[in-house]
């Protein structure tokens, strides 16, 4: 069994062996089947709870990963955001020392959301520039529909 | 004004803020024994066996290399300290019986499986292969073989069996 303390590594040498089995179309078609096959519980919660769903779900799982952040939700406003302090995904990563992470490693977490929660009726906007510090932030906004 | 009474604001909800170290939770994220599951699948359906091993083994040679050093001094101590600690932090039902030759891992209840099946997550037809191939990986070099026995994916059970080649 590969533990789930080990399941980031096995997760970025999954993306470098679709790479090569692919390029990059077979690591995206992937990502894209991950978000449809297993993000169901994300899904769920938003469709049932509205931008709420995104603090209960990031709030479990984030919790669960050790994650060092800060999550605001501004219901009235339509408004949720994470401050990624620290990943403990790419943070692990780069840690290892016998290991080079994925070199579009982070990408995943902009493809999978955005599948989701676009076609819900939010827009999904992250900023990556600071992914090589493990350090990254999301913002998720209920979309203004204009009248008439 | 704080506490002051705003129009139209009767109803309006806290802005909600958490916050969290890394030090704050123990880093166990058991949802990602369904995300591996996952992709084993996908790999599986998309590219067929031979690309689910290739993968496995691709990643255990690279991630247990440290392990497999250690295999080469250490010998099957290495190999049971590993699963001691990956077992004690998963709260696996397991059972550990060996000598300097042998080593036999009874899993009586997987942690991969249990938390798969009582998430409702699908468990890849693959799955098990992980233990095998990375059981086989972390023994090449060293003067010991392992082997897979009595795998049931559906209860979560097997044997994993270390010893010295003969």
């Amino acid at each position: 069994m590969i533990s789930c303390t080990e399941f980031i590594p096995a997760y970025s040498e999954l993306f470098k062996s679709l790479e090569k089995l692919g390029g990059t179309e077979a690591v995206e078609d992937f990502w894209h089947y991950l978000s449809d096959n297993f993000l169901t519980n994300l899904r769920d919660l938003v469709t049932a709870n509205g931008i709420r769903g995104c603090w209960l779900y990031w709030s479990h799982t984030l919790n669960e990963e050790a994650a060092d952040f800060t999550m605001e939700l501004d219901e009235d406003n339509g408004v949720f955001r994470i401050d990624m302090h620290k990943c403990p995904s790419k943070g692990r990563l780069l840690k290892l020392k016998h290991i080079e992470p994925y070199h579009d490693y982070c990408r995943h977490c902009d493809v999978l959301y955005r599948r989701i929660l676009e076609p819900l009726g939010y827009e999904y906007h992250a900023d990556f520039s600071k992914c090589g510090e493990a350090s990254c932030s999301l913002l998720v906004r209920k979309r203004k529909y204009r009248k008439g | 004004m704080r506490g002051g009474y705003t129009p139209g604001k009767e109803n309006a909800m806290p802005k909600q803020v958490m916050n969290r170290k890394a030090s704050d939770n123990p880093y166990l994220h058991r949802d990602f024994h369904g995300a591996l599951s996952c992709g084993i699948e996908y790999l599986h359906t998309r590219y067929g066996e031979e690309a689910v091993r290739k993968y496995l083994r691709e990643f255990a040679g690279a991630f247990y290399a440290p392990l497999r050093q250690r295999m080469k001094t250490d010998g099957l101590a290495a190999i049971r300290e590993h699963y001691e600690q990956i077992f004690r932090e998963e709260e696996g039902k397991v059972q550990f019986k060996g000598s300097d030759t042998s080593l036999t891992i009874t899993v009586k209840a997987c942690p991969a499986i249990t938390h798969m099946r009582k998430r409702g997550l699908p468990v890849a037809r693959m799955y098990c292969e992980t233990t095998r191939v990375m059981n086989e990986v972390m023994c090449e070099g060293s003067s010991f073989e392992a082997q897979l026995c009595n795998c049931d994916p559906e209860r979560g059970t097997c044997e994993q069996r270390f010893r010295r080649k003969t």
